[in-house]
Order: C-alpha cells, then structure tokens, then sequence
C-alpha cells in the first residue's frame, strides 16, 4: 500500500484551555496536540499566547468546525483567509474538518450536520475540497461526523460515500471511531464493515472519544471516557490501517491531563499489540 | 435550487422552527422515529448557542439563574439566528436585544455590555502598553504634538445603574444589593492589562479624554479643551497628571 499520508507523529490530545497550566509546567508525554482552528481565529491575548508558547514545545494539527465544505453554497473567502493566516503561524502537522454542511444562506446551526449520500452531493464535494486544497496547498483532512438522522433520497452507504468522495478528491481522512460507532448504534449498521470500506492510504488521522448513552440512541458529547466497543473498534482500525496518528478528543466534564494521559496509553498499547501481530503475519 | 441546496434550507427552517418539509425527505431506519431523530439537532441546536451565550455573559446568567438566563438566550436566539461562522461572535448583539426586549430590567443589558466588552478584552488584539520611561525624554514640542492611542482593547462602556456593585457582589459570591439608579450617570473603561481584562468606573473628565483619545485627537488639544471645560487650570492640569499617571501603570495606552 502505498500511502498518501504524513508519517505519523504518534498519540496526541486535542488542547483544552483547562489544560494549559499542566502543559505548561512540564513536557508531557504527548507527540503532539490538535488545535480546534477557530478557537485560535482571535485577534490576541491569552488565546494566542498559550498557542504560541505550546507550539514551542508541541507539534500541532488544525483541526476546523466551521468550514461547511458539504454546503449548497461557495467557500466562504473571509473564512479561508483566517485558517490560512492561522496556518502560517502554526505551521500544522495537517489541516482538518468534518465531512458535514454546518449552515446555509447566512444561517450556521453550529452543528455537524450530516449531508444525503448522493452523487450530487459527492460532486459538490469533489469540486469544493479541490478548491480548499489549492487554497491550502495541501491535501486537507476530513473527518467523519456522527448522526442521528439519514436522508430518502441517500443513495448509497455512508461508508462507500466516504469512500468515493476521499479517492475522487484526492485528500485525507480523519478516522472518528467513535462517531462510526455512535452512528452504527443510531443507524443499525455494521461498524467494522464500515472500517474496512475505508481506504488506509488516506487515513491521516483516527479519534478516540466517549458519548453519551440515551434509551434508544447515542450522542456523541465526548463528556465521556473512551468504551469499550470503541476500544474494540481501535483494535481493528489499527489493524487495517497500520501506524496512524491517534488522539483523545474530551470537550466537557474535563478530567486532569494526566487521567487523559493514562487513557491514551491504552491507545498506545492497543497499537503496539497490533503492530507486533502485522509483523508476525508479514 | 439544487436539491441539497433545498433539503439544506428546509434543515435550517426546522432549526429555526419555520415552516419546513424535513420529516418528509428523512429516511425511516428504525429504532428512532423521524421526529425524534430529527428533535435531538432542534434540541442541541438551542443548547449549543445558549452554553455558548453562558460562556460570555457570566454575570448576567448569574443575574437572571438558569432558568431565566435560558429564556432570555431562546429569545435571543429566536430573533437573532446565528450568521458568522465563528460561535465566538454569536453574542455580540445580545445586550442590545435585552435593552429592547426588557425595557423594565435595564440593568440586564448594562451587565451584558459590561461581560461583553470584558470577553472582548480577553482576546483583542495585542498592543505593546506605554510606560513612564517613554515619555521621560518628552521636549515641550513632543508633548504639543503627541497623540496617544488607547490600548485596543479599551472600551468606554455609559453606567445609569450600580451595575458595577452587582458585578462584584456576584464575582465574590454575595447577595447582589438592590439595583439602583446612580447620582451621576457615569463611564466604564474596560480593557486588558497584560492577560488579564479588567474594569473601572470614570468620571466624565477621563470619559472625555479617553475618547478624544479614540478619535485620534491631539492629546494638548483635548486638555485645552478639558481645562476650558472646567474654568479651573491649575485643578485640570492636578487631574490630567494625575490621570496620565493612572493610564501609564494600567497600561492603558500604547505607544
């Protein structure tokens, strides 16, 4: 297989500000962070300070919400300028966002909204990642997102749409495990036929995170510590996939770094294991 | 209109809670009904932007309790649907919207410009402050002819109420006293100082300076002016020194 990703730079974090007293007092044992990229869309103060100052001492990859590349409408310019800028001042690992639509018309939801899987929407897809990526000058990276509802007129699966969008327009994927597994519970679909329609010479990056659970359905709210299905699911990603750069996302009820550090070691353990079974095989 | 393009807007009027068709273009896949698939994004839409609004405006959801404060922010977000892409932004006309929509409680809207203009020094743009030392070399021509620029992230913020004890009572964990109307209406400077933003109350004669300041006057025009103003030379040139000295230790000013 030949890959088309960066080398991976091992097991990360996503960068909270409750964090930042921890990771400023002494070098933890992460290879790098994600940045949220709007978070850091800000004029100064104390948000750019602590990006500054960590960037120092931790390589980083942007990580977006707000680029809606699935809206029925052109790339918003002032929006490309800004990550742009931010890239410049970051110099990131990669750049990612969600294969989702976030709003339409001058109205954002401020949700990752899931889009119909149709060749419509794949080729607005195509079009508008190849215009990010001349922007960018690099291949960006989209994740899958999480979802609780589908479409009638969807044509396909999820995971073949994914599929065809990565290889037609020619740019990365970040691998969320958990929203795979969140949408298999909500949706009824298989998560492991799913990771293994996926095309690993593409995959930059995978997410581990926790969700909530209801009576009859899951939300992702990465308030959670990882579980264990999903844990099973990393398992098998690592196996499909090989080496790839792996984070913890937590976004509420933020435990102390060093619990998320404890946590990633499970991540780092479960793909040393896989990797000594590739070996053996090979 | 393409039919995303369409199956989007209807999604957005759903939010929204406008007329829409979107139950009809959904999928039936089991478990979850359409409505009440489709009710968790109408739910974490108003939960995303409220949390958001709590993140800016801590001492007005202090004020109002959570219940309140909920339904200030549906009002809020029913009127003033989020545009920018940016959620940072989402607040920005809030404290305008509770002036018109609470004509009766005014102090909602002055602890809400008050949280606004503090979140806004918080990450406003980096300045490098003027300090004493700089100005020691000063001829008579430099000071003729200075101008002085507020540090960018100074804002002057109009006071009519004790707005400024509510803040405190609340930041401290005390009852909040009675809302009351001030003797003499007054000013607010808000602005940050190293990483930290802060606030306090001025008297007209600062308010003024400062925002002759803003409109990039010269500084010995505006204290002329001033010193007109007060009939009183020697008490204006007492006050202008002693103020030129608080801006200088606060880091008020930038070079």
């Amino acid at each position: 297989m030949r890959r088309l990703t960066h080398p991976s730079p091992g097991f990360g974090l996503g960068l909270r500000p409750v964090h930042y007293d921890s990771l400023l007092a002494s070098r933890a044992p992460l290879d790098w962070l994600e940045i949220i990229s709007e978070n850091f869309m800000v004029d100064g103060g104390k948000p750019m300070l602590m990006l500054d100052r960590l960037r120092a001492d931790y390589p980083m990859a942007m990580h977006g919400v707000g680029l809606s590349i699935g809206s029925d409408q052109a790339l918003d310019a002032g929006y490309l300028k800004q990550l742009k800028t931010l890239a410049d001042r970051v110099d990131p690992l990669w750049i990612s966002d969600h294969l989702c639509w976030t709003g339409i018309n001058g109205r954002n939801s401020h949700d990752l909204l899931p889009l119909p899987y149709t060749e419509e929407c794949a080729r607005l897809l195509v079009r508008k990642i190849g215009q990010v990526q001349n922007e960018l000058g690099r291949r960006l990276v989209l994740e899958n997102v999480s979802s609780y509802l589908s479409y009638g007129v969807s044509e396909t699966t999820e995971w073949d749409f994914v599929r065809s969008v990565a290889d037609e327009a020619d740019c990365l994927l970040l691998v969320d495990v958990n929203n795979i597994y969140v949408s298999s519970v909500n949706h009824g679909f298989d998560p492991v036929a799913y990771l293994r329609a996926l095309p690993a010479s593409r995959v930059q990056q995978i997410h581990l995170a926790g969700h909530s659970t209801h009576d009859d359905h899951l939300v992702d709210t990465h308030d959670h510590p990882v579980c264990e299905q999903v844990w099973a699911l990393y398992d098998i990603a690592c196996a499909l996939f090989g080496e790839v750069a792996t984070m913890i996302e937590r976004d509420d009820h933020i435990p102390a770094l060093s619990e998320l550090l404890t946590e990633l070691d499970r991540a780092r353990h479960i793909a040393v294991r896989a990797g000594q079974a590739e070996r053996a095989v090979a | 209109m393409s039919a995303l393009g369409q199956l989007q807007q209807q999604f957005i009027a759903y939010l929204h809670d406008r007329p829409n068709a979107l139950l009809e273009a959904l999928a039936d896949t089991g478990g979850l009904a359409r409505n009440e698939r489709a009710n968790i994004y109408f739910n974490a839409y108003r939960v995303r932007l409220v949390d958001a609004l709590k993140d800016s405006f801590d001492k007005t959801w202090a004020w109002l309790g959570d219940e309140g404060f909920e339904s200030a922010g549906l009002g809020y977000i029913a009127t003033h649907p989020p545009a920018q892409f940016s959620l940072r932004a989402f607040g920005d006309r809030f404290a305008d919207w509770l002036a018109s929509a609470r004509p009766g409680d005014p102090e909602l809207a002055e602890l809400a410009r008050l949280d606004w203009a503090l979140r806004n020094a918080f990450d406003g743009a980096d300045a490098e402050p003027l300090t004493g030392a700089s100005l020691a070399g000063f001829t008579e021509r430099d000071w003729a002819d200075v101008v002085f620029r507020p540090h960018p992230t100074a804002q002057l913020l109009p006071v009519t109420l004790n707005t400024v004890d509510l803040w405190h009572a609340m930041d401290s964990g005390i009852a909040p006293p009675d809302v009351r109307p001030l003797a003499d209406a007054g000013w607010l400077l808000v602005w940050r100082k190293g990483l930290q933003p802060h606030f306090r109350s001025l008297g007209d004669a600062e308010a003024q300076l400062l925002f002759a300041m803003q409109r990039g006057e010269r500084f010995a025009a505006s204290c002329e002016q001033l010193a007109g103003d007060m009939a009183d030379h020697a008490g204006a040139q007492s006050l202008i020194g002693h103020l030129l000295a608080r801006w200088l230790e606060d880091g008020v000013l930038c070079a």
